[in-house]
């Protein structure tokens, strides 16, 4: 019993102690994992995205033409239509030493929504978030992470 | 008798749990105010807040390998117009080597910077290599195009994963590795820093010795 907690003890110390964050993880996709809507039916999802503590990343309208906007490839798939996918208005942010130079850009968590319809049944929503993260003075290459959710129709 | 011992070995493993909960605590403590330090480093501005700052975090200097006071690595890459450029051809010269992208806006910030300090020490001998660090395949017309409205007064290379490999990886941009006379890097930096700060490191790589 006693050598249970001190096991605990030291998994929990372990949990606590910080990682060196990979170069692939500014943002991470938090849910839904599974939706449930009405068949035949046009459905709008919102699907949850996170930005990590410290970095932004470009919106999907970035202020200049050069900059790599926020994107959200969907795979074709059967059963499911996807009609359109709403980004939100990005947030103006301008770096400490050009306060003037203004970029459109996400923080936090973002909400994407997803319209939809789909046939009756089990499909899978998948695709991939494509975006160009920075800090306050540097940044990332572009990076796509996986986006994926169970859709049932009914 | 047994009783005892066993007592003993009790009140111990309750000590050393007790300890490692101290210990795990004060880690946490400080795991805290390192990350509290890291995000009093840079400033977020957003457009509602008129201009009230909300923290934010900088990390690339954490991933920047060591390489000063080593030889640069040497390397071959096309220039955006089709020359060939190697680092070796700058012997004896002071170079820095700043590593961007043109989808980087630090990088776009510091280039004015770079271009007035270039002209203003060329004639001690110094020299700057723009390595490209865009997709693979972007084409050079672009990259050229981009030069000339940002004015740039250096050769703009077109960069490889070979390059970069070389230089640790280079995964935050602007990166910038300051190459000294003698062909060893005095200074590098990740992530934008000041025109004085550059300045100071260009200073320092024209104060070495050729050999």
């Amino acid at each position: 019993m006693f050598l249970w907690a001190v096991m605990i003890l030291l998994l929990q110390v372990m949990k606590d102690q910080p990682l060196p964050l990979p170069a692939d993880t500014q943002v991470a996709f938090l849910s839904p994992t599974q939706v449930s809507v009405a068949a035949h039916r046009n459905t709008q999802i919102d699907l949850h995205f996170r930005v990590a503590n410290g970095f932004h990343i470009n919106s999907h309208a970035p202020l200049d033409k050069l900059l790599i906007p926020a994107r959200l490839a969907v795979v074709e798939t059967p059963g499911i239509n996807v009609t359109a996918v709403d980004f939100p208005p990005g947030t103006d942010y301008a770096l400490q030493v050009a306060p003037r130079e203004k970029l459109s850009v996400y923080t936090g968590e973002f909400v994407l929504h997803a319209h939809l319809t789909a046939q009756p049944g089990e499909h899978s929503f998948e695709g991939g978030l494509r975006y160009q993260a920075c800090d306050a003075n540097s940044c990332l290459p572009p990076h796509t992470i996986p986006v994926s959710v169970a859709v049932v129709a009914q | 008798m047994g009783d005892v011992k066993r007592n003993q070995w009790v009140i111990v493993l309750v000590l050393a749990a007790f300890a490692l909960m101290v210990w795990s605590g004060y880690a946490n403590y400080k795991r805290r105010k390192q990350y509290a330090q890291r995000q009093a480093q840079g400033t977020l501005v957003p457009e509602t807040a008129n201009n009230q700052s909300v923290q934010q975090d900088v990390s690339a200097d954490e991933g920047l390998p060591d390489l000063r006071g080593k030889r640069a690595p040497d390397f071959s890459l096309k220039t955006v117009d089709g020359k060939k450029i190697s680092l070796s051809d700058y012997k004896g010269k002071a170079v820095l080597i700043n590593f961007w992208a043109t989808w980087c806006a630090p990088c776009k910030i510091e280039m004015p910077w770079l271009v007035a300090l270039r002209t203003q020490y060329a004639g001690q001998g110094f020299e700057i290599l723009g390595v490209n660090a865009d997709d693979v395949g972007t084409p050079r017309a672009k990259l050229a195009k981009f030069g000339q409205e940002q004015g740039l007064n250096y050769p703009l290379l077109v960069g490889d994963d070979a390059t970069s490999r070389k230089y640790g990886g280079v995964e935050f941009l602007p990166t910038s590795y300051f190459v000294g006379r003698d062909g060893k890097i005095v200074s590098e930096t990740a992530g934008l820093v000041s025109k004085d700060e550059v300045e100071a490191s260009i200073k320092k790589a024209l104060a070495t010795g050729g050999n």
